[in-house]
């Protein structure tokens, strides 16, 4: 495992003049403006792959969608930026792949192979859900035990500024040295500066780089930090600034002590990011934890020589200008805190933490298993950087643990688990909580067509550690009677509340990829997914007067399409009013005719491929609202029918009318459905002339030609009254009544006529109702028939 | 003798009823005019006793002319066809039954070759004028409102027999104070009280406007304005146009008004 290690050489460093003083860097702020991410073209890049001196670099991608693949493009980039994209490679739903760069190097087209180095930069291109594809990158070299790993990353959206990483160098023996990969992974020039800061918060003099497109560049971590005071070199901090978007530059930095194998990644983190939520403030509390640090001798199970044994190492990073009050509380597997002593950080102080001391004053120092880390401070997640893990006594076996933050997240996905070639996945998972915590742990099988569901209790404060060779060997069933096949070497891995992947959840996960064989070990990345965009459900809403309607917002996550707690609100309350229904969707009640416009919106975290580089948190922006809008268009509730009442002769009702109207009968109609019909307006007409067998020739009154051409208005919801039917001038009853028998003429007589009803609408609609009524008058030798719709009425004796 | 000279008479006025109401007849008698139209020509034929007013119902329902039409009063007994003694005596409560005496009626006239229309003012002329050639009871005259005709009675035979000018109803002069929620049926309520006041003529209403003549207003103030005119503005003010009738019992000797 011993063997040298060349660092390339960074070429285009040059002093700059002054050294920029620490307090003076520009923290950048993701507001909540940020424009959300929309579905079409994706990149994601990652900043480092190596193949130099036996390094072995792969690509690891996650297809996040559970309802559809993604056909991602691979886009190689050289150390001078040159491109050569790799065939496109298509990812069925939940399904990962492994891409070996050194593999592709090899197939390199003739006219780029001039080209070729041994680092660059990778991107892959696709065309889908924001966030659908997640990765990462590892550069393994089992010749000389050292392994790195650093993840795809997007560019966020936002207008250009300043941007600053900082970054942690500690030397866990004096023989670290290590190296910073600089890489843009956009077509223009940037200029990046970079700045060394030494243990007690010295800096070194601003160099500043220019990137030319796509280019990546490798700088030394002797070279950086050369011009530090020697008592800072032991442990301290790399500022690297360029004016542009985040993710533009990837920066990855690695340590190595290529005599004893020992590697180890340098964490960068966005300087002022961290917690953004509206909570957030300079005072809140921050907790950053490490899960599953080994402690004492290695597990025997785990195939470690029989001396090994592990020591957790701590270093911590003040990038701040004030002291900063740290809280270490050491958590065993069963939740037991065990509070220990750290001296506060002075401004921009960096410092290894003395875990065996640590361990020793809390009566730990004979321990073996995992313990949990927690470190508070207060203020932002990102102002003190920290990184822990485990290292035996020879600095030859690292598992590092990166700091995640405690809080409260949905579900959390890493894009690879491996147990092939000798290596195995060691799971860790805490509970930071002083809840218990019902997990699912879902290990998807690379393929995509199969997973495996492991239940994890957590109670809290308590974690939970296994490795996932130890899965497979069981051959264990889950719920579903699943298990892992024995012919599953690889997959990813999710970890999710037991009731939803979109249920909230407390878990500070740890993913340790290792090789005993080789000495190797990496982290996986851990993401957090998140929503994309908002539909309500129906998409539109075509209502009568009346009627309601449910509504439900629904957003997409991991591609699955999951009904959320909306809020909501409409532009005309008095065509459509909305109320909450208690489950989060609404209730639309259509008031009066028109349209309008509903909006349902919800908070929440927005999905992009942000969480595994540059912050320890979950979510690097704040929680953003996802609305959506449709159209309701309230109509009438025209009728479908009606029914008929008689209900009294016009003088019965003094009702004003000429000779009071006897022979005219007023009749009701209740309208059918009962829905509220309210203020609408009834006209009546003819649908085909009326026929009149009262009229005789001589008659001065001519025969009737139909309905007088009446209009209603609905009142009492659904009735409308009175249709009123007969002879307004009892004189016309009387002269049938008399000159027809007069003339011999047959007597009864009826007049009959066919009533077409238009049912009218606020918004002007009408519609014709489609069962024209017969109304019909009949004159007796005594008396007088009414009728409506086959309602009757008979009046008799009717004589003036 | 007397017996006889009923007889008589029932014999006379049987035979005319018979030949005019017959029962048959009746069945096959059309309130509207029968149209023949050939090359621009149209032949209007109409068969009952109120001739005239059949014609005009006709030209105004297959042409939508704004025609008016007022009958002259009929009071001579020979402008009527006596139907007591041929009529049910339980059903006539004592009253002696009148109809008009009027008779088959054609027409001719030309159609405007552009508009495919009738000339209204020629032909309702011509039509006073076939009408006066047949015989039939009374005299008329044309005249114009505005954008509506109306043919309105200009002399009768009185219940001597003599020649005498009418004065038509409908040209009574209406008046009556501006009243904010005068309905169109108040309005029609005291055109024909007025008009009963200074003529002593009774109008009836032959057709139920009620549903529709409730729901509008005609608060103007009205002075002096015949009743032909002032129906005229409110049938406009309320939609349209009214054509009607205004047709004269005998029997019971009152005017029946006819809106369609």
């Amino acid at each position: 495992m011993r063997n040298t290690f060349v660092l390339a050489i960074l070429m285009s460093i040059r002093m700059l003049s002054a050294a920029t003083p620490a307090s003076g860097v520009q923290t950048p702020v993701i507001t909540p403006t940020t424009p959300l991410p929309t579905a079409g073209p994706q990149t994601l890049s990652a900043g480092l792959w190596r193949v130099d001196d036996g390094f072995v670099s792969t690509i690891q991608v996650k297809n996040l969608l559970a309802s559809k693949p993604v056909i991602f493009t691979p886009a190689l980039y050289m150390a001078d930026g040159t491109e050569q994209l790799l065939t496109p490679i298509q990812l069925p739903a939940n399904a990962s792949t492994v891409i070996n760069i050194n593999t592709q190097l090899q197939g390199f087209p003739a006219d780029k192979a001039a080209h070729i180095s041994s680092f660059g930069s990778v991107s892959i291109l696709f065309n889908s859900d924001p966030g659908a594809l997640i990765g990462s990158i590892t550069m393994m070299n089992a010749r000389l035990s050292l392994s790195y790993t650093t993840s795809l990353n997007g560019v966020m959206s936002g207008t250009p500024t300043m941007q600053t990483l900082e970054g942690l160098w500690w030397r866990h023996d004096s023989g670290v040295g290590g190296f910073v990969g600089l890489s843009n992974s956009t077509t223009r020039e940037i200029a990046v500066q970079i700045q060394a800061v030494g243990s007690q918060g010295g800096t070194g003099p601003v160099e500043q780089t220019y990137l030319p497109p796509h280019s990546t560049k490798m700088l030394d971590l002797d070279s950086l930090i050369g011009s530090l005071p020697r008592r800072e070199m032991r442990e301290g901090g790399l500022r690297v600034q360029f004016d542009g978007l985040i993710g533009e530059v990837n920066v990855v930095g690695g340590l190595a002590n290529i005599n004893n194998g020992y590697s180890a990644v340098m964490p960068f983190w966005m300087s002022g990011m961290g917690i953004m939520s509206s909570t957030a403030s300079s005072t809140a509390q921050v907790t950053l934890a490490h899960a599953g640090l080994m402690t004492g001798p290695a597990d025997p199970m785990m195939g470690f020589p029989a001396t090994t044994k592990f020591t957790p190492y701590l270093a911590l990073r003040n990038t701040t200008a004030q002291s900063v009050d740290i809280g270490l509380t050491i958590y065993t597997d069963n939740g037991t805190p065990l509070p220990a002593t750290v001296h506060p950080l002075q401004p921009f102080e960096t410092r290894q933490i003395n875990m065996k001391e640590v361990l020793a004053a809390i009566k730990l120092s004979t321990f073996s298993g995992m313990i949990n880390l927690a470190v508070s401070h207060k203020g932002q997640s990102t102002d003190v950087l920290q990184v822990a893990g485990s290292v035996d006594e020879t600095g030859t076996y690292v598992f590092e643990v990166p700091a995640k933050q405690a809080e409260t997240s949905m579900s959390k996905e890493t894009p690879y688990w491996t147990v092939a070639g000798g290596a195995d996945t060691m799971v860790s998972l805490w509970n930071p909580s002083s809840e218990p915590e019902d997990l699912n742990v879902t290990l998807y099988f690379s393929a995509g067509t199969g997973k495996y569901v492991l239940p994890v209790h957590l109670n809290a404060f308590s974690s939970y550690n296994f490795n996932i060779s130890m899965l497979i060997r069981e051959q264990k069933k889950d719920a579903s009677g699943r298990v892992i096949p024995l012919g599953i070497f690889e997959g990813s891995l999710q970890f999710a509340s037991a009731n939803s992947e979109t249920k909230s959840i407390q878990l500070v996960p740890n993913i340790g990829i290792f090789n005993v064989a080789t000495a190797t070990c990496y982290y996986g990345c851990i993401s957090c997914p998140g929503w994309f965009g908002a539909t309500i459900s129906p998409g539109s809403l075509s209502m009568t007067v009346g009627q309601s309607s449910g509504l439900t917002l629904s957003s997409l996550y991991n591609g699955i399409s999951y009904i959320v707690y909306g809020s909501w609100s409409g532009s005309n309350n008095s065509v459509a009013s909305i109320s909450a229904n208690g489950n989060g969707g609404a209730q639309v009640s259509a008031a009066s005719p028109g349209t309008a416009t509903i909006y349902g919106s919800f908070s929440g975290q927005p999905a992009n491929s942000w969480f595994c580089a540059y912050n320890p948190g979950c979510y690097m922006i704040s929680s953003q609202s996802f609305t959506a809008n449709i159209t309701a268009s309230v109509n009438c509730n025209f009728p479908t029918g009606e029914t008929s009442a008689f209900y009294a002769w016009a003088d019965q009702l003094r009702d004003g009318m000429v000779n009071s109207s006897p022979a005219v009968g007023e009749f009701i109609q209740t309208l059918t459905p009962p829905a509220n019909y309210s203020g609408a307006a009834i006209v009546e007409g003819n649908t085909s002339p009326a026929t009149d067998s009262c009229w005789f020739n001589g008659s001065a009154y001519a025969p009737v030609y139909g309905v007088s051409g009446g209009q209603w208005i609905v009142y009492s919801s659904t009735q409308w009254s009175p249709d009123k039917i007969g002879f307004s001038n009892l004189a016309e009853f009387y002269y049938y009544q008399t000159i027809r028998p007069s003339m011999l003429l047959p007597m009864p007589c009826t007049v009959t006529m066919f009533q077409k009803l238009t049912f009218g609408c606020q918004n002007n609609q009408t519609r014709v109702y489609e069962n024209p009524a017969v109304l019909q008058i009949t004159v007796s030798g005594t008396g007088i028939t009414v009728s409506r719709e086959g309602v009757t009425a008979v009046r008799t004796p009717l004589h003036q | 003798m007397m017996t006889n000279m009923i007889k008589i008479a029932f014999g006379l006025y049987l035979g005319m009823f018979l030949a005019v109401f017959g029962l048959a007849a009746q069945n096959q008698v059309s309130w509207e005019a029968s149209v023949e139209s050939k090359n621009g020509t149209v032949k209007m034929h109409a068969t009952t006793v109120r001739c005239l007013a059949s014609i005009v119902y006709t030209l105004c329902h297959h042409y939508h002319l704004k025609i008016t039409y007022e009958d002259v009063p009929l009071l001579s007994q020979s402008d009527l066809v006596n139907l007591t003694s041929v009529s049910a005596s339980s059903a006539t409560h004592g009253r002696q039954i009148f109809l008009p005496r009027g008779g088959p009626l054609s027409f001719t006239f030309e159609l405007n070759k552009e508009t495919n229309m009738p000339e209204p003012q020629k032909t309702l002329t011509d039509l006073l004028a076939a009408y006066r050639s047949a015989r039939y009871p009374g005299f008329y005259k044309l005249t114009q409102g505005n954008d509506v005709w109306h043919i309105v009675p200009t002399q009768t035979l009185n219940s001597n027999g003599q020649w005498t000018n009418v004065e038509p109803v409908m040209s009574t002069l209406i008046s009556f104070p501006a009243r904010p929620d005068r309905t169109n049926k108040d309005v029609l309520d005291a055109v024909l009280q007025q008009v009963a006041q200074a003529t002593g003529m009774t109008i009836m209403l032959g057709s139920d406007l009620s549903n529709t003549f409730l729901e509008s207003l005609f608060k103007e103030e009205v002075t002096a304005i015949p009743a032909r005119e002032l129906l005229e503005q409110m049938f406009v003010a309320n939609g349209g146009h009214r054509n009607w009738l205004l047709l004269y019992d005998p029997t019971f000797r009152y005017y029946v008004l006819n809106l369609f």
